[in-house]
């Protein structure tokens, strides 16, 4: 053989065998050679990833294992449908998060979650938990606990404080609809910028149903999405006076909506017009001050805290203006995790103060627990101690299998509005039509339930 | 025993030297063919309770997506993108490269690597390096042209989306075109050529009765591969618009994606998807009849 022809055998032969020692060094760290059990974490974002890596040594000490984290794409909705795939294919981590609370439902209801029922309600936390917090984390079919709350947003209004100050335009909580319109109106007027943003359209997917088209459904003191047979209830007023809202703002102008279209339509309106001036209300939540225009975030507001400040959503009917909560990044358990008692033991600890701060801390929410306001570290939130003392007070919408479909019918609904290919009673149709057609007609409920529901959830007696 | 006859056993060994081809197409293609026509009859979903026990739902899924006004503006979309990047683009820019690289050209192979570059580059990078041309605003690469010119900043994926896309996938698919065209160009007779010129034929009478009549078994089959190619493209316009806005640029792949992936029913994007490979076939079937055309 000449050099050549050995040359040609040996160098592949000795690159595999380099490779091969590199990988079994990289996936054999000291832990998982004292042949401590093994469990697979999932994680997106870098700041979620960053958090994590934060506090593993501290769980991997505490329990005894070793976590392997693996990273997953960063958009929710990405990494959400990689998550369902994988649940399918029966190959998804032991733990994961779920972007919001009311993906919860449908993947319990696929047999993906396992139930915590029993290990969340003897966990000392779970005393800890706000009631509707409470809520939010058992499944509405069965009413068991699929997942452990961490952290929680808290939604209301962002406005440029600093701005409409300056521009003498009253800053004070508008009490209803029509005064937020009227202060929209005015802010045109005087700024000649676009003064609100309730996010639509479909390319805002999710976002459309939750950043947007909940607060407006939510303003109605007695309306639940849900009634006592769990079916959605799309008919009726509130429904029609929401997307009444959009058209509103669409047809006099107060909402940018070209942006919406676009196919990451956040970026424009909350990362460049907000931050320039020229958009002064939007919706958004928690970490908005953190995560979307905080120091360390690409379009930085000066003076953040002070520049930018929060109203609540005003009510449609008369009622109190209200802040949303949402449980966001809950912990759940695949429920085909071969290490299911470790698993479980995992979750509780992220569900501690110490870990939500953490995340807090770096993701810009709040931790869901009450008792959180005790904990030394809590004082590092800032201006967000605010938002977690709303927490008791907050509203929320319950959602039940097929939220995923009501809230792709809502983002398509309220795209017909902003293009003006439908007005609200033609959107409000196509909502129930899409819904009725996905879910089937056991789901949706034709005629609109008043029945005077508590505020924060659905009650089943 | 049977004895096999020289004729016999050779054509025995051309069917099992076939055989790892028809069995990978059994698998990869027509098994999952057969399989997703099953999935659209039922109500399979990948998020609740049907993603633990789906049932059969027979024709509803067809019946919904034939009232789905989302599903026509796809398939409309599809078309339009297919016969503006694919038939028009592609390949009017292929064959006049194709043309022009027949001539004596200084450089010939570097104008070669500039036409073939874009096609070496992966879907979504190309996906990628587009936003970056449209990007709205000042330091859009585009923008940033179009100002030398006086003209403001645009946001050319909202306001020309379609055609926007129907650019990025002729510029990547001119490549193709020109390679297949080329060795059509190459395989023409020259002597047929030197006739013609015997007989007085001018460049355009040579173009339109030699060469395009002796192209065009090339031309069905660029034709036939590329439209069937384009009608299935996904990465690159998701990377792009994501099928925005307004769904204008929803080609069927993305609505495809967005019913099983994004809505997370199964069964309703596995009926997009056989309706999707019937067109495919049926563009395939009138292709396959056209290549026979007699020259």
């Amino acid at each position: 053989m000449s050099w050549t022809t050995k040359s040609l055998v040996l160098l592949p032969l000795g690159a595999v065998l380099v490779a091969a020692v590199g990988w079994w060094w990289g996936e054999s760290p000291s832990a998982q050679r004292q042949d401590l059990p093994t469990l697979v974490i999932a994680e997106h974002r870098t700041a979620r990833i960053q958090a994590l890596q934060q506090l593993k040594p501290a769980l991997e000490a505490e329990l005894g294992v070793y976590l392997k984290i693996v990273e997953y794409p960063a958009p929710p909705q990405d990494y959400f449908t990689k998550l369902v795939t994988e649940l399918r294919a029966g190959n998804a981590p032991d733990v994961f998060t779920i972007p919001r609370d009311l993906q919860m439902d449908d993947l319990a209801a696929a047999g993906y979650l396992a139930n915590l029922t029993d290990a969340v309600e003897q966990w000392p936390g779970y005393q800890h938990l706000p009631e509707l917090v409470k809520q939010l984390t058992r499944a509405s079919f069965d009413e068991q606990v699929y997942v452990v709350p961490s952290i929680v947003a808290v939604e209301q209004l962002y406005y440029r404080h600093d701005l409409l100050t300056a521009a003498g335009i009253s800053t004070a909580q508008p009490q209803s609809w029509q005064d937020l319109l009227s202060r929209s109106q005015q802010i045109k007027q005087q700024l000649g910028q676009y003064p609100l943003l309730i996010p639509a359209g479909l390319t805002w997917g999710m976002g459309s149903y939750t950043e947007g088209f909940r607060y407006l459904l939510a303003s109605f003191s007695d309306y639940q999405l849900l009634n006592v047979d769990n079916q959605y209830v799309l008919a009726g007023e509130a429904v029609r006076a929401s997307f009444d809202f959009y058209q509103t703002l669409v047809q006099q102008q107060l909402m940018p909506v070209k942006p919406l279209l676009n196919p990451e339509p956040w970026v424009i309106p909350k990362y460049e017009m907000f931050p320039k001036g020229q958009l002064l209300i939007t919706t958004c939540g928690s970490w908005c001050k953190v995560f979307d225009w905080g120091p360390d975030s690409r379009n930085p507001i000066p003076n953040v805290d002070k520049a930018v400040q929060t109203w609540k959503f005003p009510s449609a009917d008369g009622g109190e203006p209200f802040a949303l909560a949402s449980v966001v990044y809950s912990w759940g358990v695949n429920a085909k995790s071969r290490q299911q008692q470790l698993a479980q033991q995992l979750v509780l600890a992220l569900g501690e103060v110490d870990v939500a701060l953490v995340y807090a801390e770096k993701l810009g929410n709040v931790p869901a627990r009450l008792d959180a306001a005790q904990h030394p570290g809590f004082a590092a939130l800032g201006s967000r101690m605010e938002d977690h003392a709303l927490l008791p007070q907050a509203r929320a919408l319950r959602t039940t299998v097929g939220a995923n479909a009501m809230m792709a019918g809502v983002a398509q609904a309220s795209e017909a509005v902003l293009t003006g290919r439908s007005d609200a009673g033609q959107a409000q149709q196509q909502l129930i039509d899409y819904v009725t057609n996905v879910l089937g007609d056991q789901q949706v409920k034709p005629q609109l339930t008043v029945a005077a529901l508590p505020k924060g959830g659905k009650q089943h007696d | 025993m049977i004895k096999l006859t020289y004729e016999n056993r050779r054509q025995l060994g051309y069917r099992f030297m076939m055989a790892p081809a028809l069995l990978l197409m059994a698998a990869f293609i027509v098994f999952p063919a057969f399989y997703a026509f099953s999935l659209s009859l039922t109500d399979d979903a990948l998020l609740g309770f049907a993603a633990q026990e789906s049932s059969f739902v027979g024709l509803r899924n067809f019946s919904r997506l034939f009232g789905d006004p989302l599903f026509w503006n796809s398939l409309k979309v599809t078309l339009i993108f297919v016969i503006g990047s694919a038939v028009i683009g592609q390949f009017v820019l292929g064959f006049l490269s194709a043309l022009a690289l027949q001539r004596p050209v200084r450089y010939k192979p570097i104008f070669n690597a500039i036409i073939c570059l874009p096609n070496a580059v992966p879907e979504m990078v190309v996906g990628f390096l587009w936003i970056s041309m449209f990007a709205s605003g000042e330091y859009g690469t585009l923008n940033r042209f179009v100002a030398w010119f006086g003209v403001d900043p645009q946001q050319w994926l909202y306001t020309f989306p379609l055609l926007s896309i129907i650019i990025v996938n002729t510029w990547r698919g001119i490549a193709f075109a020109m390679i297949l065209l080329t060795s059509g160009l190459a395989a023409i007779p020259k002597d047929i050529y030197e006739a013609a010129r015997v007989d007085g034929a001018t460049d355009t009478q040579v173009f339109w009765r030699i060469t395009v009549p002796m192209m065009m078994p090339t031309i069905f089959l660029y034709m036939f591969i590329s439209t069937v190619t384009t009608f299935a493209i996904f990465g690159l316009v998701y990377t792009l618009s994501r099928g925005g806005p307004a769904n204008s640029t929803e080609i069927l792949g993305i609505y495809i994606y967005n019913q099983s992936f994004t809505a997370f029913q199964l069964g309703y994007g596995a009926a997009v998807a056989v309706v999707s490979l019937v067109v495919s076939m049926i563009l395939g079937i009138i292709y396959v009849k056209a290549l026979k055309v007699e020259v």
